[in-house]
């Protein structure tokens, strides 16, 4: 019942590289697309809800009588990335085990992920932007003040906006490779070795929020280390510093998907 | 579609351990040592292009070697190549190994909260030689919907899915690891005769690690029995059929034909007895016990299986 005579010869050299480059690149846009796709649905519900909430909450309080002290997106300072971070964690744990039993390589399992971040990651910066741009337009017409604390502090409102959308997307693809990364060192390193592990991936999180003035981190931090420099240095340092965290993560990210094994189940 | 070619594996003196334990030493120093070892210096070979049932009683460590196979996971020492003769690479990290490799686990690997035909199109989509007529065949013939959510499945029909995966991977090595569990006999039936179908017409290497031997023993044509984390026996099924076999007749007649051979098992049944007996018997040894009215007869994989790994003979 032997087969060995009845198939084609074995690939050559060149031919097995081609075939693994194939594959990779298969297996990382099959995370990629997956990422993406949760980040649609789930991402979509979420903005749907915290669009809701930012234009219900200043109705109410105008149709009471009251006046809003700060925006919404200033109240629930880094809800987004948060949002984020917690949904890196769940792709993570949902996808890694079939991406490998499905064949693809933790390295094509990485790539993927971080390809599929940065698409959410823009989605959200351009979303964080339509959203504040939206609070910058119905506050006054709702008679309450508005002033963004958090941020870059660029004056003009369409460079603003440009900056907002890098920095946000830069800091929402951090935190969503950190939350991978959280998820990575739990299934390598077990409960208790993976909880030790959170302290330092969230120094990512730290520098990003630091460097871009956003987030629960940008609010506390920025009181903390002070910039006092230029808009246009504070602008360069902030996205230099959001790329140094976005490296730092997917650095982290690849580290510990590597050597993940999958015991068996049984 | 062009049918791969069918991949082996070569293991040699490979150990796994797992987890950690700490251990005072005789300075009172505490050290760290690794706590289970699932493979203790196993070296093995996998030809390609044939079926290969791989046995072991439970802990023997057949889930740990077929991991190591599909790289789910990395030998502590030692070496393992898959691939085609002449071209088997570490599977570790190697794309193209990794996706001509398929191993179905017992857990069926799946997303458990998306309906199955996420799960379905991610292996499509990862697998060169994925057969989607194939996949929708099988589904169909194991009664599952593809809009229902693998948590939502009873273990047979995720079973059947994991088998449907296996077969329609195509992966010119195949590795089921205990696929049939929970299925229903007429599934498990069916399930071996789609593999036994499926592999006449594509070719290639499938590895079925079992329990219920004499189901699947007439599919086999090499046999891997692992031992408390070693490899016992690595050889085709028909030489491990001849090391042994059993002798049925009047008590007196099979006690002299036993005479000096190492019996592994005998049962006995008033005057009757039968006892199965290590090595083959010579064509005068035959005949002689014929003339005794003895009857000679072969022995079951199953049975050669359970004499062979019998604590108290792995401890001799």
């Amino acid at each position: 019942m032997s087969a060995q005579s009845s198939v084609a010869d074995r690939p050559a050299a060149d031919e097995r590289a081609a075939l693994a480059r194939a594959a990779r690149r298969r297996a990382a846009r099959s995370v990629r697309r997956y990422v993406v796709a949760a980040f649609i649905l789930v991402g979509g519900w979420f903005w749907v809800v915290y669009a809701l909430v930012g234009v219900a909450v200043p109705l109410l309080v105008s149709r009471a009588g009251g006046v809003m002290d700060e925006g919404i997106s200033e109240s629930s300072a880094g809800t987004p990335r948060w949002f984020a971070f917690v949904l890196g964690i769940i792709l993570l744990a949902a996808a890694l085990t079939i991406h490998v039993a499905a064949g693809g390589t933790r390295g094509a399992f990485t790539a993927g992920m971080v390809r599929g971040a940065a698409r959410a990651g823009l989605a959200f910066g351009a979303l964080t932007v339509a959203f504040l741009t939206g609070e910058r337009l119905l506050y006054p017409a709702l008679g309450h003040p508005w002033e963004r604390q958090a941020g870059l502090g660029v004056d003009d409102p369409a460079l603003d906006a440009v900056v907002t959308f890098a920095a946000e997307a830069l800091s929402v693809t951090t935190y969503i490779l950190v939350g991978a990364a959280i998820a990575a060192g739990y299934r390598r390193f077990g409960v208790w070795s993976g909880t030790v592990l959170v302290v330092p991936l969230l120094v990512p999180l730290a520098l990003a929020d630091l460097a871009t003035r956003g987030g629960v981190g940008g609010l506390v931090l920025s009181n903390v280390a002070p910039l006092d420099t230029t808009a246009a240095g504070r602008v360069v340092l902030g996205l230099v510093g959001a790329v140094a965290a976005l490296a730092l993560a997917a650095g982290a990210l690849h580290l510990l998907v590597r050597g993940v094994r999958l015991r068996p189940s049984t | 579609m062009t049918t791969p070619t069918p991949f082996g594996a070569r293991l040699e003196h490979v150990v796994v351990r797992y987890g950690t334990r700490r251990e005072m030493v005789g300075d009172s120093t505490l050290v760290k040592r690794e706590a289970t070892t699932a493979l203790d210096g196993a070296t093995l070979t996998i030809r390609p292009g044939v079926i290969t049932g791989l046995l072991g009683r439970n802990g023997a460590g057949k889930s740990t070697l077929v991991s190591l196979l599909a790289a789910f996971a990395r030998p502590t020492s030692g070496t393992v190549a898959v691939g085609p003769e002449g071209a088997q690479e570490d599977p570790w990290e190697n794309a193209w190994t990794t996706s001509n490799v398929q191993l179905v686990r017992e857990s069926g690997d799946l997303m458990d909260d998306e309906k199955l035909s996420v799960s379905l199109d991610y292996y499509a989509d990862l697998r060169p030689h994925w057969d989607a007529d194939l996949a929708g065949r099988l589904l169909d013939r194991f009664e599952v919907s593809t809009r229902t959510k693998p948590g939502a499945l009873s273990r047979g029909k995720k079973s059947a899915v994991g088998a449907t995966i296996g077969l329609a991977s195509r992966a010119p090595l195949t590795i089921l690891d205990e696929v049939y569990l929970g299925m229903d006999a007429p599934t498990r039936y069916a399930f071996y005769s789609e593999v036994l179908a499926d592999y006449a017409e594509h070719p290639r290497t499938i590895v079925l690690s079992s329990h219920l031997v004499e189901e699947v023993e007439r599919l086999f044509e090499d046999v891997v029995i692992l031992d408390r984390g070693g490899v016992l026996l690595a050889e085709p099924v028909e030489d491990l059929r001849a090391r042994g076999h059993s002798l049925t007749g009047p008590a007196a007649a099979v006690a002299e034909l036993t005479d000096g051979r190492r019996v592994l098992h005998e049962q006995r049944l008033g005057g009757t007895v039968q006892v199965t007996l290590e090595g083959a018997l010579t064509d005068d040894e035959r005949a002689t016990a014929r003339a005794a009215g003895v009857e000679v007869g072969s022995v079951p994989v199953q049975d050669l299986f359970v004499h062979l790994t019998e604590p108290r003979r792995a401890d001799r």
